[in-house]
Protein backbone atom coordinates (compact mmCIF):
# COMPACT_ATOMS: atom_id res chain seq x y z
CA UNK A 1 0.00 0.00 0.00
CA UNK A 2 1.45 3.29 -0.76
CA UNK A 3 1.85 5.73 2.15
CA UNK A 4 -0.45 8.23 0.36
CA UNK A 5 -3.74 7.76 -0.94
CA UNK A 6 -4.19 10.98 -2.26
CA UNK A 7 -1.36 13.43 -3.51
CA UNK A 8 -1.75 17.32 -4.19
CA UNK A 9 0.54 18.91 -5.65
CA UNK A 10 0.95 23.40 -6.88
CA UNK A 11 -2.69 22.67 -7.67
CA UNK A 12 -4.21 26.29 -9.11
CA UNK A 13 -7.84 26.47 -10.73
CA UNK A 14 -10.37 29.17 -10.65
CA UNK A 15 -13.27 30.90 -12.35
CA UNK A 16 -13.25 32.59 -16.03
CA UNK A 17 -12.05 35.71 -14.27
CA UNK A 18 -11.03 34.94 -11.15
CA UNK A 19 -8.13 32.61 -9.81
CA UNK A 20 -9.13 31.16 -6.95
CA UNK A 21 -5.95 28.12 -5.67
CA UNK A 22 -2.59 29.79 -5.72
CA UNK A 23 -0.25 26.40 -5.11
CA UNK A 24 -1.69 24.02 -2.55
CA UNK A 25 -0.34 20.98 -1.59
CA UNK A 26 -0.99 17.94 0.57
CA UNK A 27 -1.38 14.89 1.04
CA UNK A 28 -3.78 12.03 2.27
CA UNK A 29 -2.56 9.18 3.83
CA UNK A 30 -4.46 5.88 3.66
CA UNK A 31 -7.52 5.55 6.90
CA UNK A 32 -6.93 9.42 7.79
CA UNK A 33 -9.18 12.22 8.24
CA UNK A 34 -7.42 15.52 7.49
CA UNK A 35 -9.63 18.60 8.01
CA UNK A 36 -9.36 21.91 5.97
CA UNK A 37 -10.57 24.80 7.83
CA UNK A 38 -10.28 28.60 6.83
CA UNK A 39 -12.97 31.64 6.76
CA UNK A 40 -15.66 31.93 3.97
CA UNK A 41 -14.61 32.81 1.12
CA UNK A 42 -10.61 31.46 1.29
CA UNK A 43 -11.50 28.54 -1.80
CA UNK A 44 -11.85 25.23 0.69
CA UNK A 45 -15.15 24.47 -1.81
CA UNK A 46 -13.64 25.54 -4.99
CA UNK A 47 -10.40 22.89 -3.68
CA UNK A 48 -12.68 20.28 -3.02
CA UNK A 49 -14.56 20.83 -7.28
CA UNK A 50 -11.23 20.78 -8.25
CA UNK A 51 -10.59 17.92 -6.18
CA UNK A 52 -13.20 15.66 -7.70
CA UNK A 53 -13.64 17.26 -11.36
CA UNK A 54 -15.95 19.62 -11.38
CA UNK A 55 -13.59 22.52 -11.79
CA UNK A 56 -10.89 22.35 -14.28
CA UNK A 57 -7.37 22.07 -13.13
CA UNK A 58 -5.13 25.01 -14.44
CA UNK A 59 -1.85 24.17 -13.20
CA UNK A 60 -0.76 21.39 -10.36
CA UNK A 61 -1.18 17.61 -10.56
CA UNK A 62 -3.70 15.18 -8.55
CA UNK A 63 -2.38 11.94 -8.00
CA UNK A 64 -5.24 9.04 -6.52
CA UNK A 65 -3.24 6.15 -5.81
CA UNK A 66 -0.60 6.65 -7.51
CA UNK A 67 -2.03 7.78 -10.97
CA UNK A 68 -2.58 10.82 -12.17
CA UNK A 69 -5.79 12.48 -12.66
CA UNK A 70 -5.85 15.97 -12.93
CA UNK A 71 -7.22 15.51 -16.76
CA UNK A 72 -9.75 13.14 -15.85
CA UNK A 73 -13.24 14.51 -16.47
CA UNK A 74 -15.29 14.13 -13.17
CA UNK A 75 -17.25 11.02 -13.86
CA UNK A 76 -13.84 9.14 -14.10
CA UNK A 77 -12.34 10.35 -10.96
CA UNK A 78 -15.86 8.86 -9.41
CA UNK A 79 -15.71 5.92 -11.20
CA UNK A 80 -11.71 5.34 -9.57
CA UNK A 81 -13.01 5.75 -6.07
CA UNK A 82 -13.72 9.28 -5.27
CA UNK A 83 -16.60 10.23 -3.72
CA UNK A 84 -17.75 13.57 -3.28
CA UNK A 85 -20.29 14.89 -0.44
CA UNK A 86 -20.67 19.11 -1.79
CA UNK A 87 -21.48 22.07 0.34
CA UNK A 88 -25.23 22.00 0.52
CA UNK A 89 -25.58 18.29 0.31
CA UNK A 90 -27.09 18.69 -3.65
CA UNK A 91 -29.42 15.78 -3.63
CA UNK A 92 -31.58 14.96 -6.59
CA UNK A 93 -34.81 16.65 -4.99
CA UNK A 94 -37.12 15.11 -7.08
CA UNK A 95 -36.21 12.20 -6.58
CA UNK A 96 -36.55 9.38 -4.06
CA UNK A 97 -33.58 8.15 -1.28
CA UNK A 98 -34.00 5.35 -3.15
CA UNK A 99 -33.43 6.77 -6.42
CA UNK A 100 -31.08 8.87 -5.28
CA UNK A 101 -28.70 5.89 -4.10
CA UNK A 102 -29.52 4.31 -7.28
CA UNK A 103 -27.53 6.87 -8.39
CA UNK A 104 -24.99 7.13 -6.32
CA UNK A 105 -24.52 2.98 -7.04
CA UNK A 106 -23.99 4.48 -11.11
CA UNK A 107 -19.91 4.82 -10.49
CA UNK A 108 -19.43 1.29 -9.42
CA UNK A 109 -19.99 -1.65 -12.62
CA UNK A 110 -21.66 -4.25 -10.11
CA UNK A 111 -22.72 -2.75 -7.03
CA UNK A 112 -23.40 -5.55 -4.66
CA UNK A 113 -26.98 -5.38 -3.16
CA UNK A 114 -25.45 -6.13 0.90
CA UNK A 115 -23.62 -2.51 -0.05
CA UNK A 116 -27.04 -0.41 0.96
CA UNK A 117 -27.92 -3.32 3.52
CA UNK A 118 -24.36 -2.30 5.15
CA UNK A 119 -25.08 2.00 4.34
CA UNK A 120 -28.56 1.41 6.38
CA UNK A 121 -26.67 0.29 9.26
CA UNK A 122 -25.08 3.58 9.30
CA UNK A 123 -27.93 5.91 8.40
CA UNK A 124 -30.98 3.87 9.52
CA UNK A 125 -33.12 6.84 9.08
CA UNK A 126 -32.84 6.46 4.88
CA UNK A 127 -34.23 3.08 5.30
CA UNK A 128 -37.29 4.06 6.30
CA UNK A 129 -37.77 6.99 3.87
CA UNK A 130 -36.97 5.02 0.76
CA UNK A 131 -39.84 6.43 -1.09
CA UNK A 132 -40.11 9.63 -0.50
CA UNK A 133 -38.24 12.79 -2.50
CA UNK A 134 -34.83 13.43 -1.46
CA UNK A 135 -36.13 17.44 -1.84
CA UNK A 136 -38.81 17.29 1.54
CA UNK A 137 -36.12 15.54 3.90
CA UNK A 138 -34.88 17.82 6.72
CA UNK A 139 -31.37 19.51 6.33
CA UNK A 140 -29.56 16.39 8.22
CA UNK A 141 -31.37 13.52 6.60
CA UNK A 142 -30.29 14.93 3.37
CA UNK A 143 -26.63 15.53 4.94
CA UNK A 144 -26.79 11.39 5.41
CA UNK A 145 -28.74 10.79 2.16
CA UNK A 146 -25.91 13.06 0.43
CA UNK A 147 -23.21 10.64 2.58
CA UNK A 148 -24.55 7.36 1.94
CA UNK A 149 -24.96 8.76 -1.75
CA UNK A 150 -21.41 8.86 -2.09
CA UNK A 151 -20.81 5.51 0.08
CA UNK A 152 -23.06 3.27 -2.15
CA UNK A 153 -20.24 4.29 -4.56
CA UNK A 154 -17.50 2.09 -2.76
CA UNK A 155 -15.09 5.04 -2.45
CA UNK A 156 -11.36 4.99 -0.76
CA UNK A 157 -11.36 8.37 -0.04
CA UNK A 158 -14.15 10.82 0.58
CA UNK A 159 -14.42 14.93 0.22
CA UNK A 160 -17.06 16.26 2.45
CA UNK A 161 -17.68 19.91 2.32
CA UNK A 162 -18.97 21.07 5.63
CA UNK A 163 -21.08 18.28 6.45
CA UNK A 164 -21.89 20.08 9.65
CA UNK A 165 -23.47 22.87 8.12
CA UNK A 166 -27.29 24.20 8.62
CA UNK A 167 -27.81 20.97 10.55
CA UNK A 168 -28.42 20.24 14.27
CA UNK A 169 -25.46 19.76 16.67
CA UNK A 170 -26.55 16.07 17.63
CA UNK A 171 -27.45 14.82 14.21
CA UNK A 172 -23.82 16.45 13.58
CA UNK A 173 -22.23 14.57 16.00
CA UNK A 174 -23.90 11.56 14.50
CA UNK A 175 -22.24 12.33 11.15
CA UNK A 176 -18.62 12.45 13.07
CA UNK A 177 -19.43 9.78 14.87
CA UNK A 178 -19.94 7.82 11.66
CA UNK A 179 -17.02 9.19 10.15
CA UNK A 180 -14.54 7.41 12.59
CA UNK A 181 -16.70 4.28 11.81
CA UNK A 182 -16.24 4.49 8.08
CA UNK A 183 -13.06 4.92 8.81
CA UNK A 184 -12.27 1.64 10.98
CA UNK A 185 -14.70 -0.21 8.53
CA UNK A 186 -13.76 0.34 5.18
CA UNK A 187 -10.23 2.35 6.08
CA UNK A 188 -12.20 5.09 4.34
CA UNK A 189 -9.48 8.53 3.98
CA UNK A 190 -11.30 11.45 4.23
CA UNK A 191 -10.55 15.28 3.53
CA UNK A 192 -13.04 17.40 5.70
CA UNK A 193 -13.40 20.56 4.62
CA UNK A 194 -15.40 22.14 7.89
CA UNK A 195 -15.55 25.78 10.25
CA UNK A 196 -16.99 23.82 13.64
CA UNK A 197 -13.77 23.13 15.50
CA UNK A 198 -16.11 20.76 17.14
CA UNK A 199 -16.56 18.15 14.40
CA UNK A 200 -12.94 18.53 13.79
CA UNK A 201 -11.31 17.64 16.77
CA UNK A 202 -13.73 15.16 16.89
CA UNK A 203 -12.24 12.98 13.43
CA UNK A 204 -9.44 14.57 12.94
CA UNK A 205 -5.50 14.05 13.17
CA UNK A 206 -4.58 16.81 11.27
CA UNK A 207 -5.78 20.15 10.58
CA UNK A 208 -4.86 22.25 7.51
CA UNK A 209 -5.68 26.33 7.33
CA UNK A 210 -6.27 27.94 4.22
CA UNK A 211 -6.42 31.57 3.52
CA UNK A 212 -6.75 33.07 0.06
CA UNK A 213 -6.18 30.07 -1.87
CA UNK A 214 -3.54 28.82 0.12
CA UNK A 215 -2.62 26.83 2.78
CA UNK A 216 -1.05 29.03 5.51
CA UNK A 217 -0.95 26.81 8.36
CA UNK A 218 -0.37 22.81 9.63
CA UNK A 219 -1.50 22.21 12.69
CA UNK A 220 -0.10 18.56 13.45
CA UNK A 221 0.33 18.03 17.43
CA UNK A 222 1.11 14.84 18.88
CA UNK A 223 -1.44 13.78 20.76
CA UNK A 224 -5.59 14.38 20.17
CA UNK A 225 -6.76 17.76 18.78
CA UNK A 226 -8.01 20.13 21.53
CA UNK A 227 -11.40 22.29 21.12
CA UNK A 228 -9.57 24.84 23.04
CA UNK A 229 -6.28 24.69 21.74
CA UNK A 230 -6.80 24.98 17.82
CA UNK A 231 -9.88 27.60 18.61
CA UNK A 232 -6.71 29.61 20.17
CA UNK A 233 -4.75 28.54 16.95
CA UNK A 234 -6.52 29.72 14.56
CA UNK A 235 -7.74 32.90 16.48
CA UNK A 236 -4.06 33.83 15.91
CA UNK B 1 -79.23 7.96 -29.87
CA UNK B 2 -78.48 11.31 -31.69
CA UNK B 3 -76.87 12.75 -28.80
CA UNK B 4 -75.02 9.56 -28.09
CA UNK B 5 -73.58 10.11 -32.01
CA UNK B 6 -72.54 13.48 -30.89
CA UNK B 7 -71.25 12.88 -28.30
CA UNK B 8 -69.32 10.14 -29.52
CA UNK B 9 -68.18 12.84 -32.37
CA UNK B 10 -66.85 14.96 -29.86
CA UNK B 11 -64.78 12.36 -27.83
CA UNK B 12 -62.95 11.98 -31.47
CA UNK B 13 -62.49 15.02 -31.72
CA UNK B 14 -60.70 15.37 -28.58
CA UNK B 15 -59.03 12.38 -29.08
CA UNK B 16 -57.55 13.72 -32.52
CA UNK B 17 -56.45 16.82 -30.49
CA UNK B 18 -55.10 15.10 -27.59
CA UNK B 19 -52.90 13.01 -29.98
CA UNK B 20 -51.44 15.46 -32.16
CA UNK B 21 -50.83 17.77 -29.54
CA UNK B 22 -49.04 14.78 -27.34
CA UNK B 23 -47.17 13.83 -30.48
CA UNK B 24 -46.42 16.95 -31.64
CA UNK B 25 -44.80 18.06 -28.59
CA UNK B 26 -43.70 15.36 -26.52
CA UNK B 27 -39.91 15.74 -28.15
CA UNK B 28 -40.01 19.41 -28.01
CA UNK B 29 -40.71 18.93 -24.06
CA UNK B 30 -38.04 16.50 -23.33
CA UNK B 31 -35.08 18.08 -24.74
CA UNK B 32 -36.32 21.04 -23.19
CA UNK B 33 -36.80 19.90 -19.97
CA UNK B 34 -33.79 17.36 -19.64
CA UNK B 35 -31.31 19.96 -21.05
CA UNK B 36 -33.07 23.14 -21.45
CA UNK B 37 -33.09 23.66 -24.71
CA UNK B 38 -35.56 25.00 -26.93
CA UNK B 39 -34.90 23.16 -30.51
CA UNK B 40 -36.46 25.56 -33.11
CA UNK B 41 -35.80 22.91 -36.03
CA UNK B 42 -38.01 20.57 -33.87
CA UNK B 43 -40.07 21.02 -36.85
CA UNK B 44 -38.00 19.38 -39.06
CA UNK B 45 -37.09 16.32 -37.71
CA UNK B 46 -41.06 15.83 -37.73
CA UNK B 47 -40.56 16.56 -41.67
CA UNK B 48 -37.64 14.04 -41.75
CA UNK B 49 -39.59 11.31 -39.84
CA UNK B 50 -42.26 11.95 -42.14
CA UNK B 51 -40.40 11.93 -45.59
CA UNK B 52 -38.58 8.90 -44.61
CA UNK B 53 -42.04 7.04 -43.67
CA UNK B 54 -42.92 8.03 -46.97
CA UNK B 55 -39.95 7.57 -49.04
CA UNK B 56 -39.96 3.83 -47.43
CA UNK B 57 -43.18 3.24 -48.13
CA UNK B 58 -42.96 4.10 -51.50
CA UNK B 59 -39.93 1.42 -51.68
CA UNK B 60 -42.41 -1.25 -50.54
CA UNK B 61 -42.05 -1.08 -46.90
CA UNK B 62 -45.26 -1.73 -44.50
CA UNK B 63 -46.24 1.52 -42.86
CA UNK B 64 -45.65 0.40 -39.34
CA UNK B 65 -42.18 -0.65 -40.01
CA UNK B 66 -41.90 2.53 -42.26
CA UNK B 67 -42.58 4.85 -39.61
CA UNK B 68 -40.15 2.75 -37.36
CA UNK B 69 -37.43 3.53 -40.00
CA UNK B 70 -38.23 7.22 -39.74
CA UNK B 71 -38.34 7.63 -36.37
CA UNK B 72 -34.49 5.62 -36.20
CA UNK B 73 -33.58 7.64 -39.51
CA UNK B 74 -34.83 10.93 -37.23
CA UNK B 75 -32.83 10.03 -33.88
CA UNK B 76 -29.80 9.49 -36.23
CA UNK B 77 -30.01 12.46 -37.69
CA UNK B 78 -31.25 14.22 -34.16
CA UNK B 79 -27.51 12.71 -32.85
CA UNK B 80 -25.27 13.78 -35.50
CA UNK B 81 -26.46 17.76 -34.99
CA UNK B 82 -25.87 16.98 -31.63
CA UNK B 83 -22.83 16.00 -31.90
CA UNK B 84 -21.91 18.52 -34.51
CA UNK B 85 -23.42 21.82 -33.21
CA UNK B 86 -25.43 21.41 -30.18
CA UNK B 87 -22.78 20.10 -27.39
CA UNK B 88 -20.78 22.89 -27.89
CA UNK B 89 -23.51 25.39 -26.57
CA UNK B 90 -24.26 23.57 -23.70
CA UNK B 91 -25.24 26.24 -20.83
CA UNK B 92 -25.81 29.03 -23.98
CA UNK B 93 -29.45 28.15 -23.93
CA UNK B 94 -30.23 31.35 -26.45
CA UNK B 95 -27.45 30.36 -28.96
CA UNK B 96 -28.84 26.80 -28.69
CA UNK B 97 -31.93 28.81 -30.15
CA UNK B 98 -30.38 31.12 -32.68
CA UNK B 99 -28.58 27.71 -33.64
CA UNK B 100 -31.40 25.26 -34.06
CA UNK B 101 -33.75 27.61 -35.58
CA UNK B 102 -30.53 28.61 -38.30
CA UNK B 103 -30.21 24.68 -38.83
CA UNK B 104 -34.30 25.01 -39.17
CA UNK B 105 -34.11 27.41 -42.18
CA UNK B 106 -31.16 25.48 -43.92
CA UNK B 107 -32.82 22.57 -43.67
CA UNK B 108 -36.41 23.42 -45.12
CA UNK B 109 -34.56 25.21 -47.87
CA UNK B 110 -32.56 22.29 -48.28
CA UNK B 111 -35.23 20.28 -48.65
CA UNK B 112 -37.21 22.46 -51.28
CA UNK B 113 -34.17 22.05 -53.47
CA UNK B 114 -33.30 18.87 -53.58
CA UNK B 115 -36.84 17.26 -52.98
CA UNK B 116 -39.15 19.41 -54.43
CA UNK B 117 -42.25 21.66 -53.27
CA UNK B 118 -43.89 18.07 -52.73
CA UNK B 119 -43.90 14.53 -52.31
CA UNK B 120 -46.46 12.17 -53.34
CA UNK B 121 -48.35 11.10 -50.54
CA UNK B 122 -49.66 7.68 -49.91
CA UNK B 123 -53.08 7.59 -48.63
CA UNK B 124 -54.42 6.81 -45.03
CA UNK B 125 -54.74 3.21 -44.48
CA UNK B 126 -56.74 0.92 -42.14
CA UNK B 127 -60.43 1.85 -43.67
CA UNK B 128 -62.69 3.32 -41.82
CA UNK B 129 -65.96 2.64 -39.14
CA UNK B 130 -69.52 4.28 -38.46
CA UNK B 131 -71.30 4.75 -35.19
CA UNK B 132 -75.04 6.08 -36.44
CA UNK B 133 -74.60 8.80 -38.95
CA UNK B 134 -70.76 9.91 -38.57
CA UNK B 135 -68.02 7.44 -40.47
CA UNK B 136 -64.24 7.94 -38.97
CA UNK B 137 -61.17 6.39 -40.22
CA UNK B 138 -60.14 4.07 -38.65
CA UNK B 139 -56.05 5.60 -38.69
CA UNK B 140 -57.66 8.42 -35.91
CA UNK B 141 -57.49 5.92 -33.10
CA UNK B 142 -54.26 4.30 -34.32
CA UNK B 143 -53.08 7.70 -33.73
CA UNK B 144 -54.72 8.19 -30.32
CA UNK B 145 -53.42 4.89 -29.34
CA UNK B 146 -50.06 5.67 -30.38
CA UNK B 147 -49.85 8.89 -28.14
CA UNK B 148 -51.03 7.16 -25.04
CA UNK B 149 -47.95 4.30 -25.53
CA UNK B 150 -45.70 6.97 -26.08
CA UNK B 151 -46.67 8.82 -22.91
CA UNK B 152 -46.59 5.17 -21.33
CA UNK B 153 -43.14 4.18 -22.65
CA UNK B 154 -41.71 7.40 -21.64
CA UNK B 155 -42.91 6.99 -18.18
CA UNK B 156 -41.60 3.15 -17.86
CA UNK B 157 -38.15 4.48 -19.67
CA UNK B 158 -37.83 7.51 -17.13
CA UNK B 159 -39.21 6.10 -13.81
CA UNK B 160 -37.81 2.33 -14.06
CA UNK B 161 -34.52 1.90 -16.32
CA UNK B 162 -31.18 3.23 -15.37
CA UNK B 163 -31.12 5.34 -18.50
CA UNK B 164 -34.30 7.39 -16.97
CA UNK B 165 -33.09 7.57 -13.78
CA UNK B 166 -29.61 8.80 -14.83
CA UNK B 167 -31.40 11.24 -17.83
CA UNK B 168 -33.85 12.59 -14.21
CA UNK B 169 -30.93 12.89 -12.02
CA UNK B 170 -28.66 14.30 -14.87
CA UNK B 171 -31.55 16.77 -15.35
CA UNK B 172 -31.96 18.13 -11.61
CA UNK B 173 -28.73 18.12 -10.09
CA UNK B 174 -25.92 17.76 -12.86
CA UNK B 175 -22.59 18.31 -11.46
CA UNK B 176 -23.74 15.89 -8.65
CA UNK B 177 -24.53 13.33 -11.69
CA UNK B 178 -20.95 13.80 -12.84
CA UNK B 179 -18.96 13.49 -9.25
CA UNK B 180 -21.47 10.33 -8.61
CA UNK B 181 -19.78 8.59 -12.31
CA UNK B 182 -22.33 9.66 -14.78
CA UNK B 183 -21.31 10.73 -18.14
CA UNK B 184 -23.90 13.77 -18.50
CA UNK B 185 -22.21 14.47 -21.78
CA UNK B 186 -23.55 10.86 -23.37
CA UNK B 187 -26.38 11.54 -21.23
CA UNK B 188 -27.21 14.71 -22.92
CA UNK B 189 -26.44 12.96 -26.77
CA UNK B 190 -28.79 10.20 -26.21
CA UNK B 191 -31.69 12.82 -24.01
CA UNK B 192 -31.31 14.52 -27.54
CA UNK B 193 -31.81 11.80 -30.40
CA UNK B 194 -34.55 10.63 -28.22
CA UNK B 195 -36.10 13.70 -28.48
CA UNK B 196 -35.30 13.96 -32.41
CA UNK B 197 -37.30 10.23 -32.20
CA UNK B 198 -39.80 11.09 -31.33
CA UNK B 199 -40.48 13.79 -33.10
CA UNK B 200 -39.68 11.64 -36.55
CA UNK B 201 -42.05 9.27 -35.00
CA UNK B 202 -44.75 12.04 -34.76
CA UNK B 203 -44.01 12.53 -38.71
CA UNK B 204 -43.80 9.03 -39.40
CA UNK B 205 -47.60 8.60 -37.70
CA UNK B 206 -49.13 11.55 -39.69
CA UNK B 207 -47.13 11.17 -42.53
CA UNK B 208 -50.58 9.33 -44.31
CA UNK B 209 -52.64 11.74 -43.58
CA UNK B 210 -51.41 14.70 -44.78
CA UNK B 211 -49.58 16.13 -47.85
CA UNK B 212 -45.86 16.46 -47.27
CA UNK B 213 -43.98 20.21 -48.10
CA UNK B 214 -40.63 20.85 -46.16
CA UNK B 215 -42.30 23.59 -44.38
CA UNK B 216 -44.69 20.45 -42.74
CA UNK B 217 -42.58 20.92 -39.45
CA UNK B 218 -44.44 24.78 -39.67
CA UNK B 219 -47.82 23.67 -38.61
CA UNK B 220 -46.68 20.60 -35.53
CA UNK B 221 -44.05 23.31 -34.05
CA UNK B 222 -46.86 25.77 -32.87
CA UNK B 223 -48.96 23.14 -31.06
CA UNK B 224 -45.97 21.65 -29.93
CA UNK B 225 -44.37 24.78 -29.01
CA UNK B 226 -47.86 25.91 -27.22
CA UNK B 227 -48.20 22.43 -25.02
CA UNK B 228 -44.64 23.08 -23.99
CA UNK B 229 -44.96 26.31 -22.79
CA UNK B 230 -48.18 25.29 -20.49
CA UNK B 231 -47.05 21.88 -19.57
CA UNK B 232 -43.62 23.08 -18.58
CA UNK B 233 -40.32 21.10 -18.12
CA UNK B 234 -41.93 17.66 -17.06
CA UNK B 235 -43.21 15.01 -19.83
CA UNK B 236 -45.85 13.47 -17.63
CA UNK B 237 -46.47 15.85 -15.54
CA UNK B 238 -46.80 18.90 -17.71
CA UNK B 239 -46.83 17.66 -21.37
CA UNK B 240 -49.62 14.81 -21.03
CA UNK B 241 -51.55 17.19 -18.77
CA UNK B 242 -51.43 20.39 -20.87
CA UNK B 243 -52.22 17.93 -23.85
CA UNK B 244 -55.53 17.16 -22.12
CA UNK B 245 -56.48 20.46 -21.20
CA UNK B 246 -55.77 21.97 -24.54
CA UNK B 247 -57.35 19.29 -26.30
CA UNK B 248 -60.84 19.92 -24.67
CA UNK B 249 -60.51 23.72 -25.07
CA UNK B 250 -59.70 23.35 -29.22
CA UNK B 251 -62.24 20.79 -29.82
CA UNK B 252 -64.61 22.39 -27.74
CA UNK B 253 -63.57 25.91 -29.70
CA UNK B 254 -63.27 23.86 -33.04
CA UNK B 255 -66.52 22.03 -32.87
CA UNK B 256 -67.96 25.67 -31.90
CA UNK B 257 -66.59 27.63 -34.88
CA UNK B 258 -64.55 25.76 -36.80
CA UNK B 259 -60.60 25.33 -36.74
CA UNK B 260 -59.67 28.61 -36.99
CA UNK B 261 -61.31 29.38 -33.11
CA UNK B 262 -59.75 26.19 -32.02
CA UNK B 263 -56.32 27.38 -32.83
CA UNK B 264 -57.50 30.95 -31.34
CA UNK B 265 -58.09 29.15 -28.25
CA UNK B 266 -55.33 27.44 -27.69
CA UNK B 267 -53.24 30.85 -27.97
CA UNK B 268 -55.30 32.64 -25.28
CA UNK B 269 -54.41 29.26 -22.98
CA UNK B 270 -51.09 29.89 -23.37
CA UNK B 271 -51.21 33.35 -22.57
CA UNK B 272 -53.48 32.86 -19.33
CA UNK B 273 -51.26 30.10 -18.20
CA UNK B 274 -48.01 32.08 -18.31
CA UNK B 275 -49.58 34.80 -16.44
CA UNK B 276 -51.20 32.17 -13.36
CA UNK B 277 -48.46 29.63 -13.90
CA UNK B 278 -45.35 30.87 -14.98
CA UNK B 279 -43.30 27.47 -14.95
CA UNK B 280 -46.19 25.61 -16.28
CA UNK B 281 -48.57 22.96 -15.09
CA UNK B 282 -45.18 20.23 -14.27
CA UNK B 283 -43.52 23.63 -12.33
CA UNK B 284 -46.74 23.75 -10.43
CA UNK B 285 -46.97 20.03 -9.62
CA UNK B 286 -43.15 20.23 -8.49
CA UNK B 287 -43.13 22.95 -6.51
CA UNK B 288 -41.62 22.76 -3.28
N1 LIG C 1 -19.12 30.02 -9.46
C1 LIG C 1 -18.26 30.99 -9.10
N2 LIG C 1 -17.87 31.92 -10.00
C2 LIG C 1 -17.01 32.91 -9.66
N3 LIG C 1 -16.47 33.04 -8.44
C3 LIG C 1 -16.81 32.14 -7.49
C4 LIG C 1 -17.72 31.08 -7.77
N4 LIG C 1 -17.87 30.35 -6.63
C5 LIG C 1 -17.09 30.93 -5.71
N5 LIG C 1 -16.45 32.00 -6.21
C6 LIG C 1 -15.50 32.87 -5.50
O1 LIG C 1 -14.34 32.12 -5.22
C7 LIG C 1 -13.84 32.42 -3.94
C8 LIG C 1 -13.73 31.14 -3.12
O2 LIG C 1 -15.02 30.62 -2.88
P1 LIG C 1 -15.28 29.24 -2.17
O3 LIG C 1 -14.32 28.25 -2.72
O4 LIG C 1 -16.71 28.92 -2.27
O5 LIG C 1 -14.90 29.58 -0.66
P2 LIG C 1 -15.19 28.79 0.68
O6 LIG C 1 -15.76 27.46 0.34
O7 LIG C 1 -13.88 28.72 1.37
O8 LIG C 1 -16.16 29.62 1.45
C9 LIG C 1 -14.80 33.43 -3.33
O9 LIG C 1 -14.25 34.71 -3.48
C10 LIG C 1 -16.04 33.29 -4.15
O10 LIG C 1 -16.72 34.52 -4.23
MG1 LIG D 1 -17.53 26.58 0.88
Amino acid sequence: MPDSVFTVTDLKSGYDDKPVLQGVDFEVRPGEILAITGRNGVGKSTLMKTLIGLIPVKEGTLHFRGEAVQHLPAHKRARLGIGYVPQGRDVFPRMTVSENLTVGAMAVRRPDPGDLQRIFEYFPILAEKLNQKAGVLSGGQQQQLAIARALVARPQLLLMDEPSEGIQPNVAQDIARIMLRLRQDMGLSIVLVEQNVDMICSVAERVYVMEKGRIVAKFEPEGRLEPDVLRGYLAI
Amino acid sequence: METGYLAFAMVMQFADAFAFLVLAACGLAIVFGMMGIVNLAHGEFIMCGAYVTVAAVHAGVPLPLAIAIGAIASALAGMVVEFACIRHLYGRPLDSIVLTWGISLVVTQTTLITLGSNMPSIGTPYGSFAVGPYSYSVYRLVLFGSALAVLAGLYIVFNWTRFGIAARATMQVPHMAAASGLDTRRIYSWTFAIGAGLAGLAGGLYAPTMTLVPTMGTSFMTEAFVTVVVGGADVILGTAPAAAILAIIKAGMTYWKGQLFGQIGLLIAVIVVIRILPKGISGFLTRQ
